[in-house]
């Protein structure tokens, strides 16, 4: 017999409550763990992206854009390796509500650009060689069972019309958080090419450049050069690190993030309510047992040890819970809005799961306080009349 | 060894009730030898609970000095107090008061959790408390599986099984029928008789107080003086 196994009979001896309370705390690490996911994975981006990838977008705005025009200026600045560009396709396949990320991207740079996209040598070729050709991730392949070879239509919004594509490679990507799996990718001239004929206003512009910078150039001094460059222009540009852009975007989205972490709190609020009143209710059920053991001459420390204790494994039994729920909870999310282009993975990280178990065990300690307090401050006596 | 176990020098307790002061225990003196079983009787509200209270120090007197086994209770705090009373006291309740998620033996073990007994001298020492009381073969049973009377051994064992200088038995034949009443009785004067154990028992049951050495009444917290 040790107190760690009263602690043990404790928690079990309610088995409905016990359910209950791990059950609502198990819910609450879960809602709380897919809510880290979101803010990791949003984050993700910037933290995987390249510092010494440069994106070059419209000073004013990113819904603007620039003349193509500006590759050949760029493709002098001083450290400059490769200059890419690229533009927001906005296609749809059959129905509106069927979308996802495509942009038409210069087909010749793409994967220099673009180290992470893995595919064939063979694969590679083709979409380079066939204009009306197409790259997707896996995960778009999977989700409409599109092959290689297989021509599609697709619909699009930002360069009208039906436009008709043949898929030459399907890719993964090494690092999923910058070059999504969900996403499309074809011909830039293409596009353009059909802009030409139906918005000749619209044609010949890009929605961003992407310049790698040279190894063992400082990209902060390239995206000076370029900036300057295009100083007092009709179309000034902004410079930075695909890390800086993405942390920018981020950044930009602060209130909403601000109001999931707003909501991280509030659920752990809840959490800490749950576990203090299940805790209350124990101990306000065992307060002559606790004035019990308290006559045969245990401290009030083995009192607090005994609640603190129960306490803990209630947490840790709801955090574990949710934990084990928040893999397949993740996958099942991730399916449900692999087509918002936001977010296409969602990879449970260690500091997610450390995140979770210490919260909990946060909550596991904040809610033994209340009922310890009124356990040290009970006289034996009084528990001993405790009618309960 | 302690002699007197118990002595009380003018312990007076008040109670405040709703704004009222309730004279419990009036001016009491008396000692207690060591090796007496010794039963308190009275009427309901006549300060029996009360009196035993104070001598398990779980109560405090609102004037007079209460000393037990050598400790004048008073100057105690209350985590000493309680390590006190692990080594001096071994208390019977009269609704047994076994944590229903423990087993006979946990029970009993209980109490030993605050000695540095090692696992197996713990464990002998519960065999010896429950064969003592003739629980042996219900080391293992829950107190939902056992009868009152039977809980009531249990919380016997329980009292004994540190081997305290003193055990307070605060009616302790109250919720049990005849029969389990005089084995539990029985087991009293067993232990004053071949162990020496000093006993204090509060009872308003005539039948229970007669198997005691030594029998006091309480009456409107005075203690009736012996003839």
């Amino acid at each position: 017999m040790t107190l760690g196994r009263l602690i043990l009979r404790n928690t079990v001896r309610r088995p409905v409550r016990l359910l209950l309370t791990v059950g609502g705390l198990a819910m609450v690490v879960l809602a709380f763990g897919l809510i880290r996911l979101t803010l990791d994975q949003w984050q993700a981006g910037s933290r995987a992206a390249l510092k010494n990838r440069l994106i070059t977008v419209h000073a004013m705005s990113d819904e603007l854009r620039l003349p193509l025009a500006y590759k050949d200026r760029l493709t002098v600045i001083p450290g400059a390796r490769t200059v890419h560009f690229g533009a927001v396709f906005g296609g749809v396949y059959q129905d509106p509500k069927q979308s996802f990320g495509s942009f038409a991207e210069q087909a010749s740079t793409f994967f220099e650009t673009y180290p992470e996209v893995v595919l064939s040598d063979a694969e590679r070729l083709a979409f380079q060689q066939d204009r009306r050709g197409c790259i997707i991730g896996h995960r778009l392949a999977a989700r409409f069972g599109w092959k290689v070879g297989e021509a599609i239509t697709l619909k699009g919004t930002v360069y009208p019309g039906d436009w008709e594509l043949v898929v030459r490679g399907i890719f993964r990507s090494t690092s999923p958080n910058v070059m999504g799996e969900g996403e499309l990718y074809l011909h830039w001239a293409y596009a353009n090419e059909r802009l030409k004929t139906t918005e000749p206003d619209r044609a010949d512009q890009v929605g961003w450049f992407v310049v790698r910078a040279a190894d063992g150039i400082n990209g902060q001094t390239v995206a000076e050069a370029i900036d300057a460059s295009f100083a007092n222009s009709s179309a000034e540009t902004r410079t930075e690190s695909e890390q800086a852009y993405f942390a920018g975007w981020v950044a930009r989205s602060g209130a909403l993030l601000r109001g999931l972490e707003w909501m991280s709190g509030i659920i752990n609020g809840i959490a800490l309510l749950v576990l203090v009143n299940a805790l209350a209710m124990a101990v306000r059920e065992r307060t002559r047992e606790y004035a019990v053991i308290k006559t045969l001459g245990f401290q009030p420390r083995h009192l607090v040890s005994l609640v603190l204790g129960e306490s803990l494994l209630l947490a840790l039994l709801g955090g574990g819970l949710g934990l084990v729920l928040l893999f397949p909870a993740a996958q099942l999310y991730a399916v449900m809005t692999q087509d918002r282009g936001y977010v296409s993975s969602y990879l449970i990280t260690t500091e997610t799961i450390g995140a979770c178990l210490a919260v909990m065990l946060l909550v596991g300690l904040l809610a033994a306080v209340w009922p310890a307090i009124r356990l040290i401050r009970m006289t034996t006596l009084e528990g001993l009349r405790h009618a309960g | 060894m302690y002699d007197p176990v118990v002595t009380l020098q003018r312990v007076s307790k008040v109670y405040s009730r709703a704004g009222t002061d309730v004279s419990v225990l009036r001016n009491l003196s008396f000692s207690i030898p060591a090796g007496t079983f010794l039963a308190i009787m009275g009427p309901s509200g006549s300060g029996k609970s009360t009196l035993l209270n104070l001598m398990a120090g779980i109560d405090r007197p609102t004037s007079g000095v209460v000393v037990v086994a050598g400790t004048r209770l008073h100057e105690l705090s209350e985590g000493d107090m309680a390590r006190w009373r692990a080594r001096h006291i071994g208390y019977v309740f009269q609704s047994y008061n076994l944590i229903p998620v423990l087993t006979a033996a946990e029970n009993v073990e209980l109490p030993l959790l605050l000695t540095h007994l090692s696992r197996k001298e713990r464990t002998d020492h519960v065999k010896t408390a429950l064969r003592l009381v003739g629980l042996g073969d219900r080391m293992d049973h829950y107190p939902r599986q056992l009868s009152g009377g039977q809980e009531q051994r249990v919380g016997l064992a329980r009292a004994i099984v540190s081997d305290p200088t003193m055990i307070l038995a605060d009616e302790p034949t109250g919720n049990l029928d005849r029969e389990s009443a005089e084995d539990i009785l029985t087991l009293f004067v067993r232990l004053n008789r071949e162990l020496g154990k000093t006993i204090v028992m509060v009872t308003h049951d005539p039948r229970a107080a007669e198997r005691a050495q030594l029998i006091r009444h309480l009456e409107k917290g005075v203690l009736e003086t012996p003839p």
